[in-house]
């Protein structure tokens, strides 16, 4: 093989013969970085060739993912490894968690934790694991779907809740913390009351005061806000947002303001809600948030169709 | 408006398909075969012959079949990687892009596919049991390649049950019950749902507002709320909302100014957003939503540039006339009509 005139076998190896990706005729000059990761790989396809299942084949994945983190079949060969080899799973988590800490975009590294913890079963490390993580990103999707799997499978809710409002005193734009918010209020296993609802609503508008063109509070308050009748089992909501749009000095351009209230205005169904709702929707459509125009026209189209019904009748 | 490259975006997925000696090249033999497919897809909306343009597609297919593994029955990355739905799907994709579906073998892959469904409706991504609602995508769009979906081997029902429970209180969807809204598994979500004949379990108005939110002030898409606008979005959302028929509610000249300002002028593709590096991903994804924004016309209307483009289904992420040919079946909403005509 052409390719090998200049290179040792690699240390360990000398009993295999490494085998080469397959479309490669002309080797040119490459960075140093890229010629190990291929001496790494030809030492790869052979191992699976022969299905070996060896401390030097697992170290062998170690250097593979150190290049090229996202090589899943890499990690799916290391975990073959690491059960056959009764391996310290402790361990792995703990080399695990490296490769994350310098890789946290990475996906394959999530499935291979589950694994390996679902192996070990014991999940204890997993919330302090992730916390790590979202220390360098606080949005990591993996991070929270992961969190996610842990609670759901192993408990460990007390402390999550006082988590998210850690998170969002931080930073309240953090849609993921929302989200985990609300994931834990629906699966903590404690009833959704309307008093939690209330309380909830409160908390969302708190933060709303904070910063109120905050997408993700809005969305959390809306989705509180679902059923028929919502505004009216909760006025206080309403009360708040008029009380926003009166006094809070961001809420003129605020386009969630306003769409809150318009939807709240349109629920109330009379003549002159209506006729707000529409007042706040045409603002919006016109001067807020014109990007949007196709969808207030929609909103218009809405509510100017319930007004002609009402007036009808 | 800045101008659209075309020209200059095949010269450089063509370079990218043949430069075997590039670092890139090396680094991402384990997702070769979706990366096959972003090129392909390119070029067909380009309106390229892609058989041509791979000489004669031939080696490709031959490529392709190598990268399956007849012990399980999927198709890995590259050579020599694990099996796994999501490059099953890209390489029924490609396949089906060079004419050569028929190679597939249907029953087998049909098993391989069928067999990583789970009681719950759930699909896992390959035999260690990762799931993620874009596997479940991935499984109903290959069954419908292969034209085995209705024939009993998954039960789609269960496979939209699943996909409806990953429903948030957003109106998006999320990799897992109760994950986090993203623009990406919201279009594989809906996708599902589309080739399942379940867009029922989508509460249409409240995700479409969600989806055009996503709009920010460059024009551009971003995935979640509060995080930067990317081109690949553009089609995540774009098409999500085409099935929704609701792709008026995005500023269509403002996202595509956002695209074409994505473009790398020298070497041709397209980038995450702009003065980023080109990729063959975001090349794809910014020629499909540009094509969906029907600002590239396919009609043969075009500017002065002669090429004539092609519709993308946005359900199947194939060309349309392609979907037509190959009988593949889905629902999507009517469009919702505009203003004037919804007060009636």
């Amino acid at each position: 093989m052409a390719m090998y005139v200049d290179q040792q076998p690699l240390p360990g190896w000398e009993d295999v013969t490494p085998i080469p990706q397959a479309e490669c005729e002309n080797p040119v000059a490459r960075i140093a970085y890229a010629s190990d990761y291929e001496t790494a790989m030809d030492y790869f396809r052979a191992a699976q060739a022969s299905g070996e299942l060896s401390e030097r084949a697992l170290e062998l994945t170690a250097d593979i993912i150190d290049m090229n983190s996202a090589h899943y079949t890499a990690w799916q060969y290391r975990r073959r490894c690491l059960f056959a080899l009764n391996k310290d799973l402790a361990e792995e988590l703990s080399y695990v968690r490296d490769v994350a800490l310098s890789n946290p975009k990475n996906y394959q590294i999530w499935y291979h934790r589950r694994a390996v913890v679902e192996q070990l079963g014991d999940a204890s490390t997993e919330i302090p694991f992730v916390d790590e993580v979202l220390q360098l990103d606080a949005k990591n999707y993996h991070a929270w779907a992961h969190r996610q799997w842990a609670l759901k499978t192993y408990g460990g809710w007390e402390g999550e809740l006082e988590e998210t409002e850690a998170l969002l005193t931080a930073d309240l734009r953090n849609n993921s913390a929302w989200n985990h918010r609300w994931f834990v209020i629906h699966n903590a296993g404690v009833a959704v009351t309307a008093e939690a609802v209330a309380a909830e609503a409160e908390f969302a508008l708190r933060h709303i005061e904070r910063a109120v063109h905050n997408e993700s509070a809005w969305n959390y308050l809306r989705g509180y806000l679902v059923d028929g009748a919502s505004f009216d089992k909760h006025p206080q909501v309403k009360a708040h947002c008029q009380k926003l749009l009166a006094e809070h000095s961001g809420a003129a351009d605020c386009a969630h303001l306003h769409n809150l209230l318009a939807e709240a205005h349109e629920q109330e169904g009379t003549e002159e809600s209506l006729n707000t709702a529409i007042e706040l929707l045409q603002k919006l459509r016109n001067d807020i948030d014109p990007v949007r125009e196709k969808y207030w026209d929609r909103r218009i189209a809405r509510a100017t169709a319930k007004l002609e019904r009402l007036v009808c009748a | 408006m800045p101008p659209f490259l075309g020209e200059l975006h095949r010269q450089y997925i063509l370079k990218v398909s043949k430069d075997k000696d590039s670092f890139e090249y090396l680094m991402t033999e384990h997702l070769r075969m979706s990366g096959v497919y972003w090129g392909l897809m390119g070029l067909a909306l380009m309106g390229r012959d892609v058989k041509e343009e791979m000489g004669g597609g031939g080696a490709l297919a031959d490529w392709v079949m190598r990268c399956y593994c007849p012990a399980e029955g999927g198709f890995g990355g590259g050579e020599g990687h694990d099996p796994h739905i999501l490059y099953t799907l890209s390489a029924l994709q490609v396949l089906a892009l060079l004419g050569e579906l028929r190679r597939a073998d249907a029953a087998a892959v049909t098993r391989y596919v069928a067999a990583l469904q789970r009681p719950d409706g759930a699909f896992a991504g390959d035999r260690w049991g990762e799931v993620d609602t874009r596997f479940s995508y991935c499984a109903l769009a290959s069954l419908a390649l292969l034209g085995t979906l209705r024939g009993g081997a998954v039960d789609v029902g269960a496979a939209a049950a699943f996909v409806a429970r990953c429903r948030n209180f957003d109106g998006g969807f999320g990799c897992a019950p109760g994950a986090e809204s993203h623009a990406g598994q919201v279009f594989t979500c809906v996708g599902a749902l589309a080739i399942a004949r379940a867009l029922h379990l989508v509460d249409a108005p409240l995700l479409g507002w969600w989806l055009c939110a996503r709009q920010c002030d460059s024009g551009g898409l971003n995935g979640r709320p509060e995080k930067q606008a990317d081109v690949c979005y553009s089609w995540w959302i774009l098409s999500a909302l085409a099935i929704l028929g609701r792709r008026a509610w995005i500023d269509g000249a403002a996202l595509a100014r956002f695209i074409l300002r994505c473009q790398d002028g020298d070497g041709g593709g397209v980038a995450e957003r702009p003065g980023n590096m080109a990729d063959i991903f975001h090349t794809f994804f910014g020629i499909a939503g540009l094509v969906l924004l029907g600002h590239l016309k396919t009609d043969g209307s075009g500017g002065a540039d002669g090429i004539v483009y092609c519709d993308v289904d946005p359900v199947y992420a194939l060309p349309s006339a392609l979907v037509r040919e190959l009988g593949l079946e889905s629902q999507v909403l009517e469009p919702v009509p505009a203003a004037a005509a919804a007060a009636a």
